[in-house]
């Protein structure tokens, strides 16, 4: 019986004891009615999945006790021989001495509210043309001529110049006016 | 004789030395006891016990003196012997929260002395419950920062659910949790956990710690021990002159076959190089599309054929080690303009054993630039980006571990929110998502352009404090190391439509706070542009790379000023602890802009690909960085690791050769521009007995989500070893 998942629909607002107390999310693994059919059915220790919201997980009753899984917790016989210093039992565990995930409840975001929902989409969202940055009015598709150029004094056929290129085909519409003498070259001889 | 209150402490005797219980450089003396804290004093002034008793008991204490050289035990009341008029040990407290049915008992069945604390846990359904040291100026051990201490206590438990749980004391902030270091295995007989903590952080001037149970059973604990246990700092000095501070770049002898797009460091040691048709619309045109595998160990490379083009997809490692490559490049813009670049649907496995790609069944949508990022059970959550028709895709994708299959619309939940290009997605410790405003091209998401997404809940919820929030393109944003710590830094970025000079702004965010807000951290060092023209104060860079170093510092390295233009040469090494820079480290001679890339290597390097100026061409030249902590001495070696599958929550044991300060778990990168949400550094709290040192990994499988991690351990003298692969389920 996976505990963190009982009663995520009755949990009381907890009374913060002291300054000191942390406080854990339940973890577990998606409520019925979402679970993908792709999730296998959960073992002795199931792995957490998203965190489940109040709204949406069953109530589940507290355990009532220990789960049917951990009789064998009662790991170790008198007399073994004493575990280095460093403690805790040495690789891999049994199932049912696995620990749950120790979560804790950060980030809660009292007092704040989520956006709004969207509906379901009726068209598509559009994004800007120059997406990239770039102004394919010039030269080929694999060059990019900034759609601005960055701030300072060298700017247009001189910025160009500076930055490895050579006089550039207009293929559209001149927007940088870098093609003065109207040629079809771009920051060819003849332009300023 | 047994742990108890009354033992001596190294060679304080009862009643003397007024500064005998006082941690070196405390600082301020503790108020509360007159002239000092000798124990005797303090008891008399905290006990009810009998003057009879007192006299028998120091008695006790004279007799059985042993040598000086026994270690301070910095914890009051250790053995829980001495009882307060409520009959509840001195020191302790009754600690937790939530709802669950307890009892906390003194209990007779003790591993030394009268007495034990007892907590059981008989139903719950959530919360906590803990006994702990009492957070004041007299029972709360004092501690140094920088310094770490062995934890330890006695414990049998019927549940695995315990975990070691610490709490500090900052002089500012007052106490605030710290971190849970190791689970406790279930026992029936006493057994003793000792975990040493990581270093203590700034400004902390005591800690209290216990043992929490957080699930149904009885946890009973006793002797509880805390002693100093920093390792001194060799007193070797560097001899490698500049490189002591500043590091040393290489650049390789041989270039890259492919334009290192995308890059993946694979489980076995190599990098997985993605280019698909690499940026140049004629090799897209001619059906020409690419990949390779870097293999450091020869030097070599090795070409995969590539299905599809698969410049500007997502990519994320699987819990098996192969890695999940999903959308990709449909189309380039038409020259008319009438539409953008296009996303694939298709989605491809690619195995590191066999140097293959493999189909898997297509997303939903179209996604070109989506982010991935991996879930606490295996599952990728993928977002963003562009679809078919060039338009922003507002499908979240998600790729079941279980079914190695992407869900069907009607198995997923959708918010219908577009996120941008190359949103980058934190995992945070209780699963939900952190949106770091990290991003691709252009402004920000509308409003304050961060948010926390749960994706069971559907919701989105805004997040404060981010500066510059539209002109975080191409920043790059990490969960800082420790994972455990839960605090996302973002640095730097542009906008590649605007084309300002990009910044120099970091901001930090803790996600341990009840309403996590970005603050501002210290501002990016500058450094110099083409022609060694130093940067202006406020410019700074976009591309610019983080890479998590195996000694828990962070790699800043890479970046440009303006839009594939203006290649800033400037590396540092930002400090979590502090949150400061050492700036000054040696800079990569190659230029990193656009379509760049650097990312750990296994032997704690950095390797650093690519460049995509926006004349078109590429760069395809490979540095690799030595680290100042390469020079500093030899490196400690992992002699063994007794199991190479680790499962949450496990002690691990490893034999090494020399005094180890950390060891740490590191996901190995799968990074494109400048986005990689999943790398993180999973501390690994160390329990030490000489050269054999047990390992702790962490329960909760969202601070180390399952897969291949690259095992480091650190020397006293700062160097760290050479990484071993260990896969975490």
């Amino acid at each position: 019986m996976w505990w963190t998942l009982a009663a995520v629909a009755t949990i009381v607002p907890a009374l913060v004891l002291l300054a000191n107390a942390t406080n854990q999310r339940p973890v577990g693994p998606w409520s019925a009615d979402s679970r993908p059919a792709s999730v296998p059915a959960q073992t002795a220790q199931p792995r957490p999945g998203p965190p489940v919201s109040p709204a949406v997980s069953p109530a589940v009753s507290p355990s009532t006790g220990a789960p049917a899984d951990q009789p064998a917790t009662r790991a170790r016989p008198v007399g073994q021989s004493p575990a280095p210093a460093g403690g805790g039992p040495a690789g891999a565990r049994t199932a049912g001495t696995r620990p749950a995930p120790f979560t804790q409840s950060f980030a809660r975001q009292p007092g704040t509210r989520p956006l709004a929902p969207l509906p379901s989409p009726t068209a598509a969202h559009r994004v800007a043309v120059n997406l990239d940055g770039c102004d394919r009015n010039y030269g080929s598709r694999k060059q990019c001529v900034p759609w601005r150029f960055p701030p300072g004094p060298v700017q247009g056929c001189e910025w160009l110049a500076a930055h490895g290129f050579e006089p550039l085909p207009v293929v559209g519409t001149d927007r940088h006016g870098l093609d003065t003498n109207r040629d079809g070259l771009a920051c060819g001889p003849g332009d300023r | 004789m047994t742990d108890s209150f009354w033992k001596p402490a190294g060679s304080e005797a009862p009643g003397t030395s007024p500064a005998g219980n006082e941690a070196p450089g405390a600082g301020r003396a503790l108020p509360h006891h007159g002239s000092g804290k000798g124990r005797v004093s303090w008891l008399r002034a905290h006990a009810r016990v009998p003057a009879a008793v007192l006299v028998l008991a120091t008695t006790a204490v004279l007799a059985v003196t042993t040598d000086a050289a026994a270690d301070a035990n910095l914890v009051a009341n250790p053995g829980v012997e001495v009882l307060d008029g409520g009959g509840f040990p001195v020191c302790w407290e009754r600690a937790g929260w939530g709802e669950n049915t307890h009892q906390f008992q003194v209990t007779g069945n003790a591993h030394s002395g009268d007495h034990a604390m007892q907590v059981t846990v008989t139903s719950t359904s959530g919360g906590d419950r803990k006994a702990m040291m009492v957070e004041d100026q007299s029972c709360a051990p004092n501690v140094t920062p920088g310094h770490q201490y062995d934890l330890s206590v006695w414990y049998t438990t019927t549940t695995p659910d315990t975990v070691m749980t610490l709490f500090r004391h900052d002089v500012a902030l007052g106490w605030q949790y710290w971190t849970d270091p190791a689970s406790l295995a279930p026992t029936d007989t006493f057994q003793r956990k000792t975990v040493r903590t990581p270093p203590v952080p700034p400004n902390t001037d005591q800690i209290t710690w216990g043992v929490t149970i957080y699930g149904v059973g009885t946890l009973v604990t006793d002797d509880y021990s805390m002693v100093d246990a920093t390792l001194p700092t060799p007193g070797e000095s560097c001899s490698a002159g500049e490189a002591c501070a500043k590091g040393v770049w290489q650049v390789m002898p041989f270039d890259s076959p492919a334009r290192a797009i995308h890059a993946v460091v694979l489980n076995n040691g190599n990098v997985l190089l993605i280019a698909g048709s690499g940026n140049d619309p004629a090799a897209f045109t001619a059906g020409t599309f690419t990949t390779a595998v870097y293999q450091p160990r020869s030097g070599t490379f090795v070409n995969v054929p590539t299905p599809a083009d698969l410049f500007c997809a997502g990519h994320v490692q699987l819990s098996d080690g192969r890695v999940l490559v999903m959308g990709g490049n449909k189309d380039y813009p038409d020259a008319a303009g009438t539409h953008g670049y296009k996303g694939l649907k298709d989605s491809y496995v690619f195995d590191p054993a066999t140097n293959a790609y493999t189909r898997v069944n297509d997303m939903n949508a179209g996604h070109w630039y989506p982010s991935a990022t991996v879930l606490g059970n295996g599952d990728v959550l993928s977002l963003g980006g562009l679809g078919e028709d060039s338009g922003g895709t507002v499908t979240t994708e998600y790729f079941s571990q279980a079914g190695q299959r992407w869900l069907s619309l009607n198995e997923t939940r959708q918010t219908w929110n577009f996120w941008g290009l190359y949103p980058s997605m934190v995992l945070m410790q209780d699963g939900r998502l952190f949106y770091s405003g990290a991003h691709v091209f252009g402004d920000g998401l509308p409003g304050t352009g961060a948010s926390i997404y749960d994706y069971t809940a559907e919701t989105i919820t805004p997040v404060p404090g981010l500066r510059n929030k539209d002109q975080r393109d191409q920043s790059m944003s990490v969960l800082l190391p420790p994972a455990q710590d839960q605090r996302v830094a973002i640095m730097g970025g542009g906008n590649i439509n605007s084309n300002p000079d990009a910044h120099r702004l970091t901001d930090i965010i803790d996600l341990k706070q009840p309403n996590p807000t970005y603050t501002a951290g210290p501002p990016l060092p500058t450094g110099t542009l083409t022609g060694g023209v130093p940067q202006t104060p406020s410019q700074g860079k976009m591309y610019l790379s983080l890479v998590l170093l195996p000694d828990g510092t962070v790699l800043e390295t890479g970046g440009a000023l303006h839009n594939r233009a203006d290649p800033v040469f400037e590396t540092s090494l930002f400090h979590p602890t502090t949150n400061t820079f050492t700036p000054g480290l040696a800079t990569d001679p190659v230029p990193r802009g656009y379509h760049s890339s650097a990312f750990l290597l296994p032997d704690g390097r950095v390797m650093a690909v690519g460049d995509n100026p926006a004349d078109g061409t590429f760069e395809m030249r490979i540095s690799i960085f030595s680290p100042p902590y390469l020079f500093r001495g030899s490196r400690p070696q992992i002699r063994s690791v007794s199991d190479t599958s680790w499962t949450y929550g496990s002690t691990q044991q490893v034999v090494v050769d020399g005094p180890i300060v950390k060891a740490a778990l590191i996901r190995p990168e799968a990074v494109t521009h400048s986005s990689d949400p999943n790398q993180r550094y999973v501390d690994l709290p160390m329990s030490v007995d000489g050269n054999t040192i047990g390992l702790n990994l962490t329960s909760n499988p969202n601070i180390a989500p399952p897969g291949w991690y690259m095992l480091f351990v650190v020397g006293a003298n700062g160097v760290p070893s050479v990484a071993k692969w260990i896969h975490v389920s």
